[in-house]
């Protein structure tokens, strides 16, 4: 097969191929041209879109971008001018991480929930699996917009169910109150969010052996046994890797906050991605704008790192 | 006699455990599916019967003067036509290289593949935000604010990661004697992969392909903030540009929102298996 190629001849084995050698037959290194047409089209769109956007906005946070052009370097300045309003940061930190934290959690305890339901013999379970996923595929705008709706104080549905069923007696403002309109996002978002989780760990539910639950109830081992020794395990990876990417898809939220509450009521749901686009869209606060943008990117670095080493330590175990 | 007593006592327990579960799976249906069916009453309600008390769960007479509404105003044409160009285009563009790359992280050894590979699942940390104010300085210079170009572009950076890193399991999975034997009857390796590796990968191809397609779709913060004008607006756009005048007219609203999944409904319904299969395969690594 090498010579049909005409490719160079087979390198010397590496101790890398050695590893790899268990899944496929050792192979002959392309010349450069071919790795060119394959990867060149991803590396230039990954410099151009991905590398050079980031270093470009990591770069301007330390810059002068008043007037959006000249960006000569300015050291900390944008970030004193940030922490000189705290409350620029503060609220919105909070806000986001209330808004991450308990749509993950949730969605979690959802996704799981459904898939645990849902594995095994049930009727309908195919069809029931599509319907699931009609949250998923309906667009983000459109989900906040039926959410909105929903909770709509005058006539929306959910305080029409309840007044029917006379769990309250007045409407209430669901997305006009401080203490509510951020919970309300939050269910918003776990709608949207729990149906790929629950269709992911059902997925990884299907791959652990039937014979593994069998032997064990035949050892005497009741649900809750099971569950914690044979599926849990089963499907840990999966379950760190479908939280970690609903916290970062969370952590950077936009469409949702912004169509539900528009970051109201008094700022109550503004997160660190609304706010980013107000100040640099809206006051013009372009440097500050910069500053946050940056953090943003560093604490989504930090929870990514923290959350790799917790799944590289589970796959130790 | 014990015997027929527990026999029965476990029957009942199974019948139980059964009663709870489909109760439960009918709890989560119901969490999933009621907005849906509060959306389509809404957009099937005529317009005295969106504000009333108590509300109206189902209208007395459907009509569809929201659809009607919707469609024939000037822009439903502009904005579905723009999203399935910027939606075609990006995914087509997005599919292409990924596939590109996802046959040479299969198929040529690369000491730098895990390192790329890696890198991909990199760019899903990054806040969107992040790369809106670079893209919007940059193409504000290229003087290409605002047309449907900067959105077909900006999507492909959006979509593309996930695609490459979802498309190299489903090559992985193409026996590789089939792109030797291509090779041997004299293909280049970018004959391999177009005449018979991607016609055998076909359907992972088109649940990735599905996948960007829905993130374009999807997509609302590059469109708010590259483009402006009516005539470039996407349907997101499009959407949320009804909320903002002085009365929101929910049954048109809720009638658009169907109008515009609907596509991606009877897609997703056609690519489903794949796409689960696929998406739950690259995780597993």
């Amino acid at each position: 097969m090498d010579s049909a190629t005409k490719s160079p001849p087979r390198r010397q084995k590496t101790p890398r191929d050695a590893r790899s050698a268990g899944r496929a037959v050792a192979r002959p290194r392309a010349s450069l041209r071919i790795r060119m047409v394959f990867f060149g089209p991803l590396l230039v769109l990954m410099v151009g879109l991905l590398a050079f956007p980031i270093l470009f906005a990591l770069y301007a946070s330390f810059a002068d971008v008043n007037n959006l052009f000249s960006l000569k370097f300015a050291g900390l300045t944008n970030y004193e001018s940030l922490l000189a309003r705290p409350e620029t940061l503060s609220g919105p930190l909070i806000n986001t991480l209330r808004f991450t934290l308990g749509s993950v959690v949730l969605a979690l305890a959802l996704g799981f929930g459904a898939a645990l339901l849902l594995n095994g013999r049930l009727a309908g379970r195919r069809v029931m699996r599509s319907a699931f996923m009609f949250p998923w595929v309906i667009p983000t705008v459109v989900t906040a917009l039926l959410w909105r709706w929903i909770m709509d104080s005058n006539a929306g549905a959910f305080n029409g169910l309840l007044l029917q069923l006379r769990i309250i007696d007045q409407p209430v403002s669901w997305l006009g109150e401080p203490q509510l309109a951020p919970w309300i996002i939050i269910l918003a978002q776990v709608w949207r969010g729990f149906p790929f989780i629950m269709v992911m760990l059902l997925a990884a539910m299907q791959t652990i052996p039937a014979e593994l639950h069998e032997t064990a109830a035949v050892d005497g081992a009741g649900p809750l046994r099971r569950l914690v020794s044979i599926t849990w395990p089963g499907v840990r990876p999966i379950f760190i890797l479908v939280g970690t990417l609903e916290g970062l898809y969370a952590f950077r939220e936009f469409a949702m906050i912004d169509v539900v509450t528009g970051g109201g009521p008094a700022g109550a749901t503004e997160v660190l991605a609304t706010q980013v686009y107000r100040l640099f869209f809206q006051y013009h606060r372009f440097g500050d704008a910069m500053a946050l943008a940056a953090l943003m990117f560093v604490l989504a670095l930090i929870a990514t790192l923290f959350l790799m080493r917790m799944a590289a330590r589970g796959e130790e175990d | 006699m014990m015997a027929t007593r527990s026999t029965r006592l476990y029957h009942l327990s199974r019948l139980t455990g059964t009663a709870i579960r489909y109760t439960l799976v009918a709890c989560f249906l119901l969490f999933a599916l009621l907005p849906f069916f509060w959306m389509l009453s809404t957009a099937l309600k005529p317009a005295t019967q969106i504000y009333t008390s108590p509300v109206t769960w189902w209208p007395s007479s459907p009509t569809l003067e929201n659809f009607v509404a919707v469609i024939t105003r000037a822009d439903f044409t502009v904005i579905m036509g723009n999203t399935l160009l910027v939606a075609g285009v990006s995914a087509t563009v997005s599919t292409t290289v990924a596939l590109l790359a996802a046959y040479g992280l299969s198929r040529l050894a690369s000491r730098w593949g895990e390192l790329l590979v890696l890198l991909l699942l990199f760019a899903q940390m990054i806040p969107t935000i992040l790369f809106v104010i670079p893209y919007f300085l940059v193409f504000r210079t290229l003087g290409l604010l605002d047309t449907l170009l900067v959105l077909i572009v900006t999507h492909v950076s959006l979509t593309m990661p996930i695609a490459t890193w979802l498309l190299r399991r489903f090559i992985a999975k193409v026996p590789r004697e089939l792109d030797e034997a291509a090779l041997i009857d004299g293909c280049g390796q970018v004959g391999a992969l177009f005449r018979v590796v991607a016609p055998s990968a076909r359907a992972g191809i088109g649940a990735v392909f599905f996948y960007a397609f829905l993130g374009s779709w999807h997509e609302y913060l590059f469109a708010l903030s590259l483009t402006s004008s009516p005539e470039n607006r996407v349907v997101t756009l499009g959407i949320t540009s009804l909320v903002g005048q002085y009365q929101v007219s929910w049954g048109e609203l809720m009638a658009l929102g169907i109008l515009t999944t609907l596509p991606l409904i009877a897609l997703f319904l056609l690519v489903e298996r794949n796409l689960v299969e696929g998406l739950a395969g690259g995780v597993k690594g």
